[in-house]
């Protein structure tokens, strides 16, 4: 187990190393030029440029801004961004936020998922699982811009059930967004569940454990389910990395300031620093999640770890 | 992960569940008798006992076909496949009233549908209805092209790093992890804002942009299917017997194996289409996709999506988003039912 940790952690660094420096490279191509409307109506004075480009070692070649930055990164810095603010500093503010987000997304995306994997997968063919199937295919077709300019109107607009933007982000504020965030990741971990569920149930150590004379619920809820799970915990931790990039599209509906405005922000006023800080990270807190579900997999599954 | 043998197994898992039914029962049953149901209820019978026969005479392809056309899903989003893609090449058959899209009369800006509009109009007066059908065409054109472009890139690399191995394999699939790590969305803003698009920029460098974009960072997807696939059908005894009679190793690769590993790529590729062009729209949506003069239904939403509007003139947002997740829709349920076809495990 340890060998294997160690392995998943080493192996998590080349891939670093190489989205950073893909990263910076298509940031570093970003056209245009960041000293551009600096100085109010007029083109900025040479000298102002100069040392501008100094400050940010824009002069120097970029494999060496790329290793400087490196450095940097290392010891905690991501910059400061061209308003003087370090991006450490901006993205503190808006991460909690981005944070309660996610973590309720991925709350509603497991309880919700699972709960209708599991009742699609237990009458596999009745109602329940054609209402469910259909209802998740549905959701998995509509773009998510789409279920939260809806939802906002319905819910926010009309029926006055949820505030309809946010000012603060407190929790009666991000449910909708969470919800709205969630939806996708919920119609796949539901199907997931329920093809995992369906599959397993097939298995000979079920027919063993209902031959033995366990009930029904024993069967499922304790033999059957824990194995069924595997594969859906893998995808709701993987499924981290496509509710980050929802989220640009989710606080932008709802007003929320979270890391995603501020990519959207930053990517409008060619803030190149603040892109790269804040991808960087949400990348980096991705690898993360995903190297702990891993981990965790190699518990759930001791096969895994072993090889 | 989609195997060629797991289909005889479980071909002959399904014939032993069968015969469980006819024979007696052993009176330990529960109530509740799952398996036997679930075999019963398989939408699609196939002649079991015959098995040996039929694979010995039938190629895969003929045998999804097969268990395919007998399912209504299929048929249906196989016509709405048809019709949008006749859509996005001859948008005009679709157009009664002879109004093109940049027809536009703003006295009638945000009314409701009228006997020639029949989806309404939107902020600039112009007729919804027929912007929807020339908005197919970004749609498709994105979707399509992505999914052939990741698709190519990640089989031409799989089938390398999967037949070859060694030192290229390490490097092929730590690329891919790298690609593997951005997410699509995040990964496409990005590479759509270096490679910034401007309302002047001509319709096809824009598409080509975002395929580009969506291409680079989806084919991880594949090469990892690919790759895994290939080395699952490479020790197999045909290959052996290719490679014993003096078969050139391009010739194994062309008529052994790629036949061999393609079906979980030609499902995950159906699946992926949908998932591509609602990220196009996604990106349109955002503003950095395609540009306004470019006619897109993420553009159309975008637009339509502004809180006063949604309030007032909710049909603008509706027709668009309608044409949009049916698309969606469609390619997802074929790639469902294509996956259905080539691996009934998961049935």
């Amino acid at each position: 187990m340890g060998k294997y940790i160690i392995r998943r952690v080493l192996q998590m660094i080349p891939v670093l190393l190489g989205t950073t420096f893909l990263i910076y490279l298509l940031v570093f191509l970003l056209p245009g030029d960041p000293t551009d409307g600096r100085c109010g109506q007029r083109p900025c004075s040479p000298e102002y440029v100069a040392s501008f480009r100094a400050e940010y070692n824009l002069d120097k070649p970029f494999i060496v801004q790329y290793l400087l930055y490196l450095g940097k990164l290392l010891h905690g810095d991501l910059g400061t961004n061209f308003y003087g603010n370090t991006v450490v500093s901006e993205l503190a503010v808006r991460y909690p936020v981005t944070l309660k987000l996610a973590v309720m997304a991925i709350i509603i995306e497991a309880v919700v998922g699972i709960a209708a994997g599991v009742a699609a997968g237990m009458r596999k063919g009745k109602f329940v699982d054609n209402l469910i199937t259909i209802t998740t295919l549905v959701l998995i077709s509509i773009p998510v811009f789409v279920i939260g300019s809806l939802a906002q109107l319905v819910l926010g607009v009309k029926w006055h059930i949820f505030p309809v933007t946010s000012t603060n982000g407190t929790f009666d504020q991000l449910i909708l967004p969470a919800i709205v965030l969630a939806a996708l990741n919920v119609a796949y971990a539901a199907r997931l569940t329920r093809t995992s569920l369906v599959e397993n149930l097939r298995a000979d150590y079920v027919r063993t454990a209902k031959a033995k004379g366990l009930s029904a619920l024993r069967t499922v809820g304790i033999h059957t389910l824990r194995n069924s799970l595997i594969p859906v915990i893998t995808y709701i931790g993987a499924s981290f990395g496509s509710l980050l990039g929802g989220a640009i599209v989710t606080e932008r509906i709802f007003n929320v300031n979270g890391v995603g405005s501020f990519l959207f922000r930053s990517i409008n006023t060619q803030d190149g620093v603040s892109v790269v800080g804040t991808v960087v990270v949400l990348v980096f807190v991705y690898l993360v999640v995903n190297l702990l579900v891993d981990i965790l997999y190699g518990v759930l599954d001791p096969r895994m770890s072993r090889d | 992960m989609t195997d060629l043998t797991d289909m005889n197994k479980e071909s002959e898992s399904q014939a032993r569940i069968a015969d469980a039914m006819t024979a007696p029962s052993l009176g330990i049953e529960e109530p509740q008798p799952t398996i036997p149901a679930d075999a019963l209820e398989d939408p699609a019978p196939q002649p079991v006992p015959d098995l040996q026969t039929v694979s010995e005479e039938r190629s895969l392809m003929q045998d999804a076909w097969i268990t395919m056309r007998s399912r209504p899903l299929f048929w249906i989003s196989a016509a709405l496949i048809f019709v949008f893609l006749l859509m996005a090449a001859f948008p005009q058959l679709f157009v009664f009233s002879g109004r093109t899209p940049d027809w536009s009369d703003l006295d009638k800006a945000r009314m409701g549908p009228d006997s020639v509009a029949i989806f309404g109009y939107d902020l600039q007066g112009q007729d919804i209805y027929v912007r929807t059908i020339y908005g197919a065409r970004a749609s498709i054109l994105v979707g399509v092209c992505t999914a052939l472009g990741a698709a190519v890139i990640g089989v031409v690399l799989g089938t390398l790093g999967g037949f070859i191995g060694r030192f290229l394999d390490t490097l092929l699939s730590r690329t891919a992890d790298v690609f593997f790590a951005i997410p699509l969305l995040l990964g496409g803003i990005l590479i759509m804002y270096t490679f910034r698009t401007t309302a002047e920029s001509p319709y096809f460098v824009v598409v080509f942009k975002v395929v580009m974009a969506l291409s680079v960072l989806g084919w991880p997807n594949v090469y990892r299917l690919m790759r895994s696939s290939v080395m699952q059908v490479k020790p197999s005894e045909y290959v052996m017997a290719a490679k014993a009679l003096g078969a050139n190793p391009l010739r194994i690769i062309g008529s052994h194996i790629i036949p061999n590993a393609i079906a979980p790529v030609i499902v995950v590729s159906t699946i992926d289409l949908g998932s591509y062009i609602a990220t196009e729209a996604t990106l349109s949506y955002l503003g950095i996709g395609l540009q306004a003069p470019a006619i897109s239904w993420g553009i159309a939403i975008s637009d339509a999506s502004a809180i006063g509007y949604v309030r007032n003139a909710p049909h603008m947002l509706l027709f668009p988003s309608l044409f949009l997740s049916l698309t969606v829709l469609a390619f997802i349920m074929m790639g469902e039912v294509v996956r259905d076809a080539m691996d009934p495990k998961l049935r």
